[in-house]
């Protein structure tokens, strides 16, 4: 305690005890510095509270305008902070705890021993007034700091009565701290289905365990849920023992849906990003397609210009032969015409007779090609009809020999037939047939060896019928066995004076496609050739421009 | 009309044979063959002036002919005719290419292929007097004589 003064107001009616209190301060020891003023009455006294600056009161109960314990309550009335020491008869000692339970710091009892307590009374009270005050400011601190804090902060009891409930609560819960105060938190605040999961984290708390950042929801006054992230630590006694749970709880439901939101819209991004990837990879896909069938497209023009090309070299080729086999029987004609016309005077008649003659066999070589080229386009062209029947091929193998017969005779060469393995019929043209049949003899008539023999076989071959002419003339070089079906072209060993257009095989192997069938040349390993085709016994006669269409070689439109 | 000289005429069609012996052989040495083969045979011995000879033969062709011909150390001033049907330009080139002198096509006016051969022999025969020994001589002294001018 400091050396100030000690400031005290007496209230009391009778200046006897006024004297001895004043006496008995004087009488101290050690001595107290004492500044000591006096009211006779209660409404001076208030009066004085109100101005002046008192460390103690001694306040007597019983004054001319106040008694009994209304006194403190006045005196208390006038927010003086002076310590209140009540002054007491000898026979009411009820009276001064009564006092004290009304606010009096201390009481004493006039006339007994005042002399040895009356200092200590009022040390005491004023040792006693400083600490509650410290408790108060230290708690009015605290207070203010739970009060202000941002977080909602309560206090449980161990039942989970509400002993604390701060303005951030209030704010949050919606409940003011008065209405929830001694009320079950647990059956007011937490949602039904996760109560006993709270009640066991309190009584962990309660044994000693701090919680840290857990959350829960709960459930405020307009009976929406919040979430909340919770830090809760266990209140004891000063024995130890625990009295309650302090919760300090944040609201981050806001946080929370912020983060739902933010998770809702990645996903939802994923999702966009994920379609638009399967978008391009489609369209990819599409776009890929689309360059292959472009590919595919380009290939194909590239092979239609390829067989454009070729067909264009085809037809100057086929001008150039054609220009080449039409002069050659007209420089015949020409020239020998012109011999006779110079020498008509002067030559013998024989002479004559002989250009004549040579004249007439070029016009009829000239002829002969004539008709062969307009055979030939009818054929290719597919404007020559076919009239399809069943027919004995045998018969028409010897009747052909039978036409050739001068011709053979001539060069001395023997026809052997072997038609008797197969007398059935076979559905076929029969002119265009005996055309074939006629070209391939007389072929193999012209480039046999004199008094030669050829051979002629029909035989069956599965479903298809068979004719072959084999010669003993020199045969045909390997690599010209497929070219002599081509037109204007005739084997080189054969080719010296054989006459002919050079047409006759193109014509057949367009006769013999018409039929369905095939031709080819080979080479007898004994020496001389042999021409044979194919042809199905019968075929589908109901659609003959299918068949036609079937052998085109290429995409000409069928004309009937 | 006098045209002396030694022709080969080469063709596998026996009627342009005949046409040539008509236009030609009453007034040369005149030769024939079917082949080509048999033309280069002939030749070696025969050593003629002017060798007529078709394109289109079986075996070697009229351009093959010209070729080997022209290959041949004996035979290389040979003139070549090529008498062919084939008139088209490409095909007319191809037996210059080939080493031919001339190219007529068939038909022909059988006055036109006489004065051809007239002037083949002509001038065949202008060539081998330039190269005989005696002008050869006189070429050398030609040569050194503007030698020393210098």
């Amino acid at each position: 305690m400091d050396n100030r003064k000690v400031n005290i107001l007496l209230v009391d009616d009778d200046p006897q005890d006024r004297r001895l209190v004043e006496v008995t301060l004087a009488r101290s020891n050690p001595p107290m510095q004492y500044n000591v003023e006096t009211a006779g009455t209660l409404s001076e006294a208030t009066r004085r509270l109100s101005n002046g600056s008192y460390d103690v009161v001694l306040l007597d109960l019983n004054l001319p305008d106040s008694s009994g314990i209304d006194t403190i309550q006045q005196a208390q009335d006038t927010n003086s902070d002076a310590s209140i020491v009540v002054l007491t008869g000898l026979d009411d000692e009820e009276m001064g705890l009564e006092a004290i339970r009304r606010g009096a710091e201390d009481y004493l009892i006039k006339g007994k021993s005042l002399e040895h307590i009356l200092v200590r009374t009022i040390r005491y009270s004023l040792e006693r007034k400083r600490v509650r005050q410290r408790i108060t400011e230290t708690e009015n601190r605290f207070r203010s700091v739970v009060q202000t804090a941002g977080s909602a902060i309560f206090v449980l009891s161990p039942e989970h009565r509400i002993l604390e409930w701060n303005e951030q609560a209030e704010h949050l819960y919606g409940w003011q701290r008065q209405e929830v105060l001694n009320k079950d938190y647990l059956q007011l605040f937490v949602p039904e289905e996760i109560r006993d999961r709270v009640a066991t984290d309190m009584r962990k708390v309660l044994s000693g365990k701090t919680i840290k950042s857990f959350e829960n929801s709960i459930r405020i006054r307009d009976g929406s849920r919040r979430i909340l992230l919770w830090n809760a630590s266990a209140l004891f006694d000063a024995k130890g023992q625990p009295i309650g749970v302090i919760a300090v709880g944040q609201d981050i439901t806001d946080r929370k849906r912020m983060e739902d939101e933010l998770r809702h819209h990645r996903e939802y991004l994923e999702l966009i990003v994920n379609e638009r990837t399967a978008n391009l990879q489609e369209v990819n896909k599409q776009l890929r397609n689309e360059i292959d069938d472009r590919k595919q497209i380009e290939q194909k023009l590239l092979i239609a210009k390829r067989e454009a090309e070729a067909s264009n070299r085809a037809k100057t080729e086929f001008l150039a032969n054609m220009s080449h086999e039409l002069r050659t029987p007209l420089h015949s004609i020409l020239s020998f015409a012109s011999f006779g016309i110079k020498k008509y005077t002067s030559a013998k008649p024989e002479k004559l007779l002989d250009y004549f003659n040579r004249i007439k066999k070029s016009g009829q070589t000239l002829l002969e090609l004539l008709n062969d080229l307009l055979d030939l386009a009818k054929l290719e062209s597919r404007r020559a009809i076919f009239a399809f029947e069943p027919s004995n091929l045998g018969i028409l193998v010897i009747s052909v020999t039978n036409e050739l017969d001068t011709l053979l005779s001539e060069r001395n060469l023997s026809v052997r037939h072997e038609v008797s393995k197969f007398d059935g019929e076979v559905t076929l043209d029969i002119d265009k047939i005996k055309q074939v049949l006629r070209n391939l003899l007389d072929n193999a008539i012209k480039f046999s060896p004199e008094g030669g023999i050829i051979d002629v076989s029909v035989c069956l071959v599965g479903s298809s019928v068979r004719v072959s002419v084999c010669d003993q003339g020199p045969g045909i070089p390997q690599d010209e066995l497929e070219a002599v079906f081509d037109k204007f072209v005739q084997s080189s060993k054969t080719k010296t004076g054989a006459g002919g257009t050079g047409l006759g095989l193109a014509i057949c192997d367009e006769i013999i496609a018409a039929h369905r069938g095939r031709i080819w040349a080979e080479n007898r390993p004994e020496g001389g050739a042999v021409f044979s085709f194919e042809i199905p016994l019968s075929m589908d006669t109901h659609t003959e421009n299918q068949l036609l269409l079937a052998c085109a070689d290429n995409n000409l439109a069928v004309e009937k | 009309m006098q045209v002396q000289g030694k022709i080969l005429a080469v063709d596998d069609d026996p009627n342009n044979i005949t046409i040539v012996e008509e236009l030609l052989a009453d007034n040369c040495d005149l030769r024939s063959a079917t082949t080509g083969e048999q033309a280069l045979e002939i030749a070696q011995d025969f050593r003629p002036d002017i060798i007529l000879v078709d394109i289109m033969m079986p075996g070697i062709d009229g351009y093959e002919v010209c070729r080997r011909l022209r290959e041949h150390n004996t035979l290389k001033h040979t003139k070549i005719i090529m008498v062919s049907a084939r008139a088209m330009v490409e095909e007319r080139l191809e037996g210059y290419k080939a080493g031919a002198d001339d190219y007529i096509t068939k038909p022909f006016e059988g006055d036109e292929l006489l004065a051809k051969v007239r002037v083949y022999l002509r001038l065949k025969h202008a060539e081998e007097t330039e190269q005989s020994p005696s002008n050869r001589y006189q070429e050398h002294h030609f040569r050194c004589y503007r030698k020393c001018l210098r």
